[in-house]
């Protein structure tokens, strides 16, 4: 084991549930992670140093991890006995990247919700941009709520490599964002023929025209590589609440908004191909997608 | 009189302990919570299915069960209106599953995170095999935690923050494949618990009926109650030796307390909060609220679960040493075995025949009720409570187990782990006590 | 635009005329070739089939009106001027090119049982309802139009529009068409606003 190649790890926690560390404690090779990483501190788990001694040392950190919203705003936001801006003002200049953990970190996510005025993420306020810094080219947002730990582990990992590492214009890595979750969903036939689903609990019907399913507009490879590599939310028979984009979470998720009971358009779909696609398609009645998809009686 | 402040660390979330010493012992501790994030403030307003969503959000460890407490008052709400709600087996069963799940994961990483450390140490043993990412137990440890949330992934979709609850059942139609892959998960967990915590079978464990059988194992278990008997500190950490648990699973169905050994019925009614020393009120120090029961304190969790259902090694373990820490510590780990052979017991018996969800047929506007919801979580009994105007949340309360165990009382009358904390001689006994309850700070500062 | 297009368009505009003229069941596909020039043989090559000719006309006639509609939808006013714009360029339409109407009116709504396969649902008058659905869509995302269901919404605006026309042809109007086009409009347009908070 290689201990001097490691790359150096410090996290920190804004306003969080903690959902993404415990995410990230689901990466299946931890035993691989840690042969190419070291965590130097993180508030919960048993890491060697303690905030303190991280603020002290000299030493340059090469990844900064932040998991949650932030504020400059001392009274909202300190952690072990220091405002947390200040904690941020000395640990992202001693670190090479900065890493958002979560939709938190990258846009505010739900604790942004508190106080909009006084609370965001790293780079941006939901859509606006501005949020902790209005710029700092050091920042890698991956978003989710939570994020998954291959998106967070294979990030880390081509910057370690040194590999190509593209981003989008919210600072997303392309090869996760560059995804729907539509892609995969099991339900897809539903959608492709406007098949409403009757209830919830049955593997038919699609929940992007009655029930909030987000999927068809929300950027991530969660029905690609799947929820601790076995499950997602579509694939349980749950909307998909768009929790990678910088407006989660909307108002009245489980509602699909419609104007004048039209659905929008898919992401970089037009309208016009759109309603005129659906409108063709829900002129036909396909028998075999109005029946259970495992007919036990035959 | 002198007073030292101890910010807590390997814990989820943040507190500080700032004890106040007298004659060499600790005559009084603040737990101080901070860093709020007003969920409760953010669910106004919205339409009340957003809970579902927005709850689990408290807690990155125990999202599952505010998913559970959020859904149970939900259909309260609309049981409370009249309107009849049907939940079949299965779908009890597959939530009662998730739930387990969740709680399993969390004592597991509590014991190898927070606890072991600490019993290593004490016994100046070299911690190298549980150091975080490196160490091989603490790798197995992870991996075990991994696997048993695939098991609930396979109904959930995802841990954490699944979605899979919806008014009048689970969303989830899983096939008689996906059971059988969720078990072969459960029983890779079970094997890495009886090799590694317990020594011996689950089915064997369970069945034992004193603390001497532990003895006569190999494993985590059989360190920890050793170390604590033998470096004196089995009797630390004693507090009101009163529980309550609230239950709502196939294990305990109804609300109880538990007076010392003396078991007696619970109402959800008697539950208040007290703001005494928030942030809410004049000359307050934390963000955290208090939970009483008819204006006592009561401790909840696995020690209170255990207690209340009469299980005869935790009994045995009361009889001598109270509801000190070895009592809590060792109950909380044997929860592991109960929950791991009871997880799947719920998964042979889910019938997948049965209707996942049976939705009630009317509009969500026209929904105009309050509900209690509750369940019990990892760290002890969980209450949500809403209140719907036409389809919106107009109010929502959630109290958290930690803030039945760590609320902040007074001198004269101090809460569960106040107590527990006063008259300790040194702040390592502080923070061994303190760890012991499970603390979950998020959960606190919603 | 290719030959073969050419030809296949002068095809159905002689068509529309045609069936304008002597009516849908009356015209038959030898008068239609007649009337081309072309030999019956030939004509067959173009159109196999009285039923596939019909299918074809509606989804052409669909798509001018739908034209027409779009190129509203694609300036820069709000829905009451748009309203406005539709009203009087459907009129138009209804004078100056009659038959395109006529034939939705009188040929498709009349004879559904040459539709039924091939032209199911909203299938063949596709582009024309997807105009209108991004207008209504338009409409409310702004905040100009009330938000309901769109068949309320369609029903009454091209229910409307579709029953004025007809009348028209039966010529029971008591004056031209394009005079009641203000009236009309203002008529959609104060039932599909937005009402203020009362």
């Amino acid at each position: 084991m290689k201990h001097h190649n490691r790359s150096s790890i410090v996290w920190l926690q804004g306003l969080t549930c903690n959902g993404n560390s415990h995410s990230f404690l689901n990466y299946p090779s931890m035993d691989m992670f840690s042969k190419v990483f070291k965590i130097l501190h993180h508030p919960q788990i048993n890491t060697p140093y303690s905030l303190e001694d991280i603020l002290k040392t000299d030493a340059k950190v090469d990844f900064l991890v932040i998991e949650g919203a932030l504020s400059r705003s001392e009274k909202i936001l300190s952690r072990f006995g220091y405002s947390f801006k200040d904690i941020l003002d000395i640990l992202s200049k001693k670190a090479k990247y900065i890493i958002c953990a979560g939709s938190c970190a990258s846009f505010g996510g739900i604790f942004r919700l508190q106080n909009e005025a006084k609370i965001f993420g790293a780079l941006f306020s939901g859509k606006e941009k501005g949020g902790f810094w209005f710029n700092n080219s050091k920042v890698i947002n991956i978003s989710g709520c939570p994020m998954h730990p291959r998106w967070f582990v294979e990030t880390l990992l081509k910057l370690h490599y040194g590999d190509k590492l593209s981003l989008d214009e919210y600072r997303r890595p392309k090869e996760v964002y560059s995804y729907l979750v539509h892609h995969g969903c099991l339900r897809n036939e539903y959608f492709e023929w406007k098949v409403d689903c009757k209830d919830y609990g049955e593997k038919e019907g699609c929940l992007f025209y009655e029930h909030g399913c987000q999927g068809p507009m929300t950027h991530a490879n969660c029905n690609k590589i799947l929820w601790n590599s076995v499950s997602s939310k579509t694939r349980v028979g749950s909307a998909c609440f768009g929790c990678t984009e910088f407006d989660f979470p909307r108002l009245a998720l489980y509602e699909t908004k419609k104007h004048m009971s039209l659905p929008s358009a898919p992401y970089g779909i037009s309208k016009r191909a759109y309603y005129s696609l659906a409108g063709v398609a829900k002129g036909f009645k396909i028998e075999r997608l109005e029946k259970r998809l495992i007919d036990e009686n035959n | 009189m002198k007073i030292t402040k101890e910010i807590i660390q390997k814990i989820e979330g943040e507190a500080t302990l700032e004890l106040e010493w007298e004659n060499n012992k600790i005559d009084y501790a603040k737990i101080k919570f901070l860093n709020f994030r007003g969920i409760e403030k953010i669910l106004e307003n919205r339409p009340f299915l957003d809970a579902l969503l927005i709850t689990p959000r408290v807690c990155g460890i125990c999202n599952t069960s505010h998913i559970i407490a959020s859904i149970n008052a939900i259909e309260n709400a609309y049981v409370n209106m009249g309107i009849k709600i049907d939940i079949t087996k299965k779908a009890k069963r597959i939530r009662e599953f998730a739930l387990n799940a969740e709680k399993i994961q969390n004592h597991i990483k509590w014991l190898y995170f927070s606890i072991l450390p600490e019993i290593l140490k004490i016994n100046g043993e070299d911690e190298s095999s549980i150091r975080a990412f490196e160490g091989k137990e603490w790798i197995k440890s992870q991996k075990a935690c991994a696997t048993i949330l695939k098991a609930m992934s396979i109904f959930t979709g995802q841990w954490p923050h699944g979605s899979f609850c919806m008014v009048g059942g689970v969303t989830c139609d899983p096939t008689q494949g996906d059971i059988y892959e969720s078990m072969r998960y459960i029983e890779e967990v079970e094997e890495f618990c009886e090799k590694e915590i317990f020594g011996l079978s689950l089915d064997e464990f369970i069945s034992f009926e004193t603390s001497i059988q532990i003895k006569s194992t190999n494993g985590n278990l059989k360190k920890i109650l050793e170390v604590l008997v033998d470096k004196n500190l089995n009797h630390m950490g004693k507090s009101y030796d009163r529980f309550i648990s609230f239950g709502n699973n196939s294990s305990l169905k109804n609300p109880k307390k538990c007076e010392a050994t003396r078991v007696l019925n619970a109402d959800i009614n008697y539950v208040g909060e007290s703001l005494l020393n928030s942030f809410f009120e004049p000359n307050g120090y934390t963000y955290s609220k208090s939970a009483i029961y008819k204006n006592r304190y009561y401790e909840t969790g696995p020690i209170a679960r255990m207690m209340i259902i009469k299980n005869p090694l935790i009994r045995d373990l009361h009889k001598r040493n109270k509801d000190s820490i070895l009592t809590r510590i060792i109950a909380r780990i044997s929860e592991i075995a109960h929950l791991i052979l009871k997880s799947k017991n719920l998964l042979k018996k889910i019938d997948i025949y049965q209707k996942s969800c049976i939705s009630p047929n009317i509009p969500y506007d026209s929904l105009t009720s309050v509900g209690v919801g509750y369940c019990e979580a990892a760290r002890g009994s969980l209450i949500h409570k809403v209140e719907i105007k036409q389809g919106i949340i107009k109010s929502y309360d959630i109290i958290t187990p930690t803030v039945w165990n760590l609320g902040n009382g007074s001198r004269e009358n101090p809460a569960v782990a106040q107590k527990a904390i006063m008259g300790l001689t040194s702040p390592n006994d502080a923070d061994l006590v303190f760890k012991a309850f499970d603390v979950c700070a998020v959960c606190t500062t919603q | 635009m290719d030959k073969k297009t050419k030809k296949t368009e002068l095809i159905l505009e002689t068509s529309l005329l045609l069936f304008s003229q002597k009516g849908f069941y009356a015209t038959t596909m030898p008068d239609i070739a007649k009337k081309m020039n072309m030999s019956v043989g030939n004509f067959y090559n173009y159109f196999s089939s009285k039923e596939s000719l019909a299918q074809e006309l509606i989804r052409y006639s669909s798509d001018k009106v739908g034209a027409m509609i779009r190129s509203v939808n694609e300036e820069d006013c709000d829905s009451k001027e748009k309203i406005e714009k539709i009203v009087s360029l459907y009129f138009k339409l209804a004078v100056e090119k009659p038959q395109y109407l006529d034939y939705f009116l009188r040929v498709y709504l009349a004879n559904k049982e040459i539709f039924k396969d091939g032209c199911e649902g909203m299938v063949c008058v596709a582009s024309f309802v997807t105009e209108m659905m991004i207008f209504f869509e338009d409409g409310v995302r702004k905040g100009e139009l009330r938000d309901q269901n769109f068949f309320s919404a369609f029903g009454l605006f091209m229910g409307y529009l579709g029953g004025f026309v007809f009348l028209n042809g039966e010529n029971i109007l008591d004056n031209n068409l394009e005079s009641f086009s203000k009236d009309v409009a203002f008529n959609i347009y104060q039932a599909l606003k937005v009402h203020e908070a009362s």
